[in-house]
């Protein structure tokens, strides 16, 4: 979009001005000035036509779209004050203003004792039964402790992004509590997340190579010379980087497991260590290379594999894009990922421009996360309650963050609704409306809470604005049309708001 | 057929206790398979343990079980000490230990190789509808039963899972309500299949909520009690599921934690410890209500663990494990053989007995269904 054909358009007017003028005596005779006309009425239709055409994506980012966008790079559900500020952007724009405001850190503190040494194994040893059992509790709480930590940084981020990249990368490179009993380890991968979460493949990969909560859940700390312990070499090659039985066999496992044999967690420090005498020196042959390999080279041949960009650019097509995969985007994408030596950042930018992204049919093709349900109403709602009750809500809805329930995460998709969660969905999305409802019938504004408040103001905003009709607010809250059948005409305001929420389409993103 | 005529008369006999049957089931309907998912992939060897084979004590210097805390089922094999529970269910032949169960070409990773067990399908087609709802495509359970199948644990349908299949999931009894609403038509001409699951999973719960709340299973009197941890409470739902006239033929529960790679000795004592507690309270409820003739009980996990311990007291993924099944009707005894631990492949167990000829069974000789997917074999493990 130059401004050159804008010039252009001047001059042209400008010239016809003249000749009009110029040929005005005698006009009608002149063949010549009848033609000229014609051309010039052509060759701006033809102008306007592909300005239109390349402008499209300029113009307004019409209301439907700016929802999607926030809604599968954030939490499911955005404010209309969040979807207003993209108003004016073209799609790209919108893009890589959410890219441009991606963090590395945290914007709220994390509970103070998030970098205390693990007490060490000798120390343990000596503690009684009831020290013990007061160790576990502790770590029991501080993991309840975290999750609502992490909770409250998704409600206070000015970046959901950035936190549903961190619960992406939760996802993938999973640990839990189930397996890591050191919560300040747990912490530490978070925070690995964030640094990286848009950033190199390549460093992200390496970095996991050498996490305490990695090395700790898979095993990989027990991996040494003598024994080779293959629990994190088996899971590396088959959910972080390949993909089930694609591109590598039980024998690359095995080599893989020797070479990355060594590795473990000071207990002083609480850091990844090498210790190059429980390291297997010997040569390997590892995805069709031989060395002596270590595991900087573990991850290096992987990187040298085709598969992991192809099965990482399925992995972002499947989070953020959802049903059908459209071949040629994901192959793009995998391509311009290798390019660029796996940089997320591109991977991510890709899909999100790409026309599968913004095509109306993928509107509400993805079942929201419980983190979806949970943080989205809250952000929506301005939620001024604890963090420990979401997180509760979340955990009875399936997804208890800091504890997937096995290394492949959380399976999502329609696993997400089954009799047991949908009963907790709603009786969420009932309790989070309840309040609307009173506050209406009580002419808004007559429960004495903050949250009702805010939540009144929220409300008042969505469906009391005079320029705002029913179809706007429908295209807010929901990615596809209500399921019951619901009359506008026939409900108040309140009750036609409520009634989007608590409709089975409000699962959807 | 003289079989199912017994199984009409017990469940007519024990109705009157419990309930008013409203609405008449086929016979067929009245048994119960009820699943115990042993998730993670349970160590057979020291669940069956070969405890007079000087190889196992070779291969587990740290794991092995002392010889005289083996509860001995024969010369050769013996229970691990926690399952002493079971042991009365042994002596009674109400208990079948099918060995060395698993296929050719195993695959060790736990999600590749659950879904082969729970969808009987060993090519590689991800998608595939699990076994049970494969089998009752031959032979639908009335659409008058509240739900084909009910998940207690782990909150996965496994071999339920599939596009139509009608499956329950509840954690508490308690989460039952009473509510009444009209049905939920999805969108004409829709083409959002996961909205389409979210219409039918509603429907699906107000339906089977009305149904049961009319049963009032939390009412329902229990012989004896359950062990206070979550496998117990899932045995003693499915209990009260069954002794209050549900009739949902699968009941699928599941115990996690079985993937030991280290430090396995206490873990795998506490994980058997509570399936043994879950199974005898199980048969002692169902043995009161005189309905253990009803009950068809299997666990199955995604493969056994290696021969070998592995240098932190635990074991990796294997192959072939034993299976156990109990109920009433069951022809207790041994069935497969026990894996040669001198003839291993790849270090691990060379399966003797295909899982899918349990599977077999359990359509042919409990249901009466046919099954052709699951092949010819099948065993005389029900009388």
């Amino acid at each position: 979009m130059s401004s050159e054909p804008i010039l252009s358009l001047a001059k042209l007017c400008h010239e016809r001005k003249m000749r009009n003028k110029a040929s005005y005596p005698n006009h009608g005779h002149n063949r010549s000035n009848v033609s000229i006309r014609i051309i010039s009425v052509l060759v701006l239709v033809a102008w306007g036509a592909g300005l239109l055409a390349s402008m499209s994506p300029a113009v307004a980012l019409p209301i439907a779209e700016a929802r999607h966008l926030l809604a599968r790079t954030g939490f499911g559900l955005s404010r209309p004050d969040e979807i207003m500020a993209l108003a004016e952007m073209s799609r790209d724009q919108a893009v890589d203003h959410l890219l441009r405001g991606l963090r590395s850190t945290p914007v709220t503190e994390p509970p103070d004792w998030v970098g205390d040494a693990m007490p060490a194994r000798k120390v343990r040893k000596t503690w009684s039964k009831a020290r013990k059992k007061a160790f576990n509790k502790t770590n029991r709480e501080r993991w309840r402790l975290l999750q609502q930590w992490w909770a409250g940084e998704m409600l206070a981020t000015p970046s959901p992004l950035t936190e549903r990249l961190v619960l992406f990368w939760h996802n993938h490179f999973t640990t839990s509590f189930d397996g890591v009993k050191w919560i300040p380890y747990l912490y530490g991968q978070n925070d690995v997340f964030r640094r990286h979460a848009a950033g190199s493949f390549r460093d992200l990969l390496m970095a996991m190579v050498a996490d305490p909560a990695m090395l700790f859940y898979l095993d990989g700390r027990r991996n040494r010379a003598k024994k080779p312990n293959e629990n994190f070499a088996r899971e590396l090659l088959e959910l972080f980087t390949m993909g089930e039985g694609k591109g590598y066999t039980e024998r690359d496992i095995r080599e893989a497991a020797r070479a990355l044999s060594g590795w473990s967690v000071d207990p002083a420090t609480s850091k990844a260590v090498f210790r190059a005498k429980q390291h297997d020196r010997g040569q390997k042959e590892f995805l069709g290379q031989r060395g002596a390999f270590g595991a900087p080279q573990v991850v290096d041949v992987i990187l040298d594999h085709d598969r992991p960009a192809q099965y990482m650019a399925e992995t972002f097509y499947d989070a953020f894009i959802g049903g059908r995969r459209h071949a040629p985007t994901v192959n793009a994408a995998a391509k311009a990922f290798r390019q660029t030596d796996y940089s997320i950042h591109t991977l991510l930018r890709t899909l999100l421009v790409s026309p599968a992204f913004w095509d109306p049919e993928t509107y509400g093709m993805q079942i929201k996360s419980p983190v979806d349900m949970v943080i989205g109403l809250a952000r929506f709602t301005h939620w001024q309650g604890t963090t420990k009750v979401l997180v509760n809500r979340m955990n009875t809805m399936g997804q208890r963050l800091f504890r997937p329930p096995n290394v492949k995460g959380w399976p999502g998709g329609a696993t997400w609704i089954t009799t047991t969660s949908l009963a907790s969905r709603n009786g969420f999305v009932y309790a989070m409306t309840r309040s609307w409802a009173a506050a209406a019938r009580s002419g808004m504004g007559g429960i004495n809470t903050m949250a009702a408040n805010a939540v009144t103001a929220e409300m008042r905003a969505l469906v009391t604005e005079p320029h705002r009709t029913p179809a706007e607010t429908k295209a807010i809250v929901l990615a596809v049309p209500p399921v019951r059948d619901l009359a506008y005409e026939k409900l108040s305001p309140a009750s036609y708001l409520t009634a989007l929420f608590r409709d089975p389409a409000f699962q959807m993103k | 057929m003289q079989l199912t005529r017994r199984g009409i008369l017990k469940t007519a006999m024990a109705a009157p206790l419990v309930f008013v049957p409203q609405v008449a089931v086929g016979a067929t309907w009245r048994r119960h398979l009820v699943l115990v998912e042993l998730n993670g992939g349970n160590d057979g060897l020291n669940t069956v343990v070969p405890y007079r084979d000087p190889l196992y004590r070779q291969m587990r210097s740290k794991l092995a079980l002392p010889t005289d805390q083996v509860l001995s089922l024969d010369e050769r094999l013996g229970l691990h000490p926690a399952l002493e529970r079971l042991m009365p269910l042994w002596i009674d032949r109400q208990m079948a230990i099918a060995l060395g169960v698993g296929y050719p070409q195993p695959n060790l990773s736990h999600f590749r190789s659950i879904d082969i067990w729970e969808t009987a399908t060993m090519t590689e087609t991800s998608g595939e509808d699990g076994w049970l709802v494969r089998l009752f495509k031959e032979s639908r359970p009335p659409a008058t039963l509240p739900a084909e199948g009910l998940v207690l644990g782990r909150n996965d349908p496994g071999p339920l899972a599939g596009e139509n299949a009608r499956v329950i999931a509840l954690k508490k009894l308690t989460s039952l309500r009473k509510r009444q609403r009209k049905n939920l038509k999805p969108a004409a001409g829709s083409t959002n299949p996961l909205l389409d699951h979210v219409v039918v999973v509603q429907n699906r719960m107000d339906l089977a909520e009305r149904w049961l709340v009319e049963k009032n299973l939390q009412d329902v009197s229990l012989a004896g009690t359950f062990p206070p941890h979550d496998f117990g409470r899932q045995m003693e739902t499915a209990a009260r599921f069954i002794a209050g006239g549900s009739a949902v033929p699968v009941i699928k529960c599941a115990l996690g934690g079985f993937d030991t790679h280290a430090g396995q000795m206490g873990r795998h004592r506490r994980l058997l410890t509570q399936l043994a507690e879950g199974l005898s309270s199980f048969a002692r409820a169902m043995k009161g209500v005189g309905m253990w003739d009803d009950v068809l009980v299997m666990t199955y996990a995604e493969f056994g663990r290696r021969p070998r311990e592995n240098a932190s007291s635990g074991t990796d993924h294997g192959t072939a494990a034993p299976q156990l099944i109990l109920g009433g009707r069951v022809r207790g005894g041994f069935y497969g053989e026990q894996p040669p631990l001198d003839r291993l492949e790849g270090q691990n167990l060379v399966y003797r007995l295909d899982f899918r000829a349990i599977y077999a069974t359990v359509a042919r000789r409990w249901w009466g269904l046919d099954g052709k997917f699951l092949g010819p074999r099948t065993l005389p493990l029900i009388t």
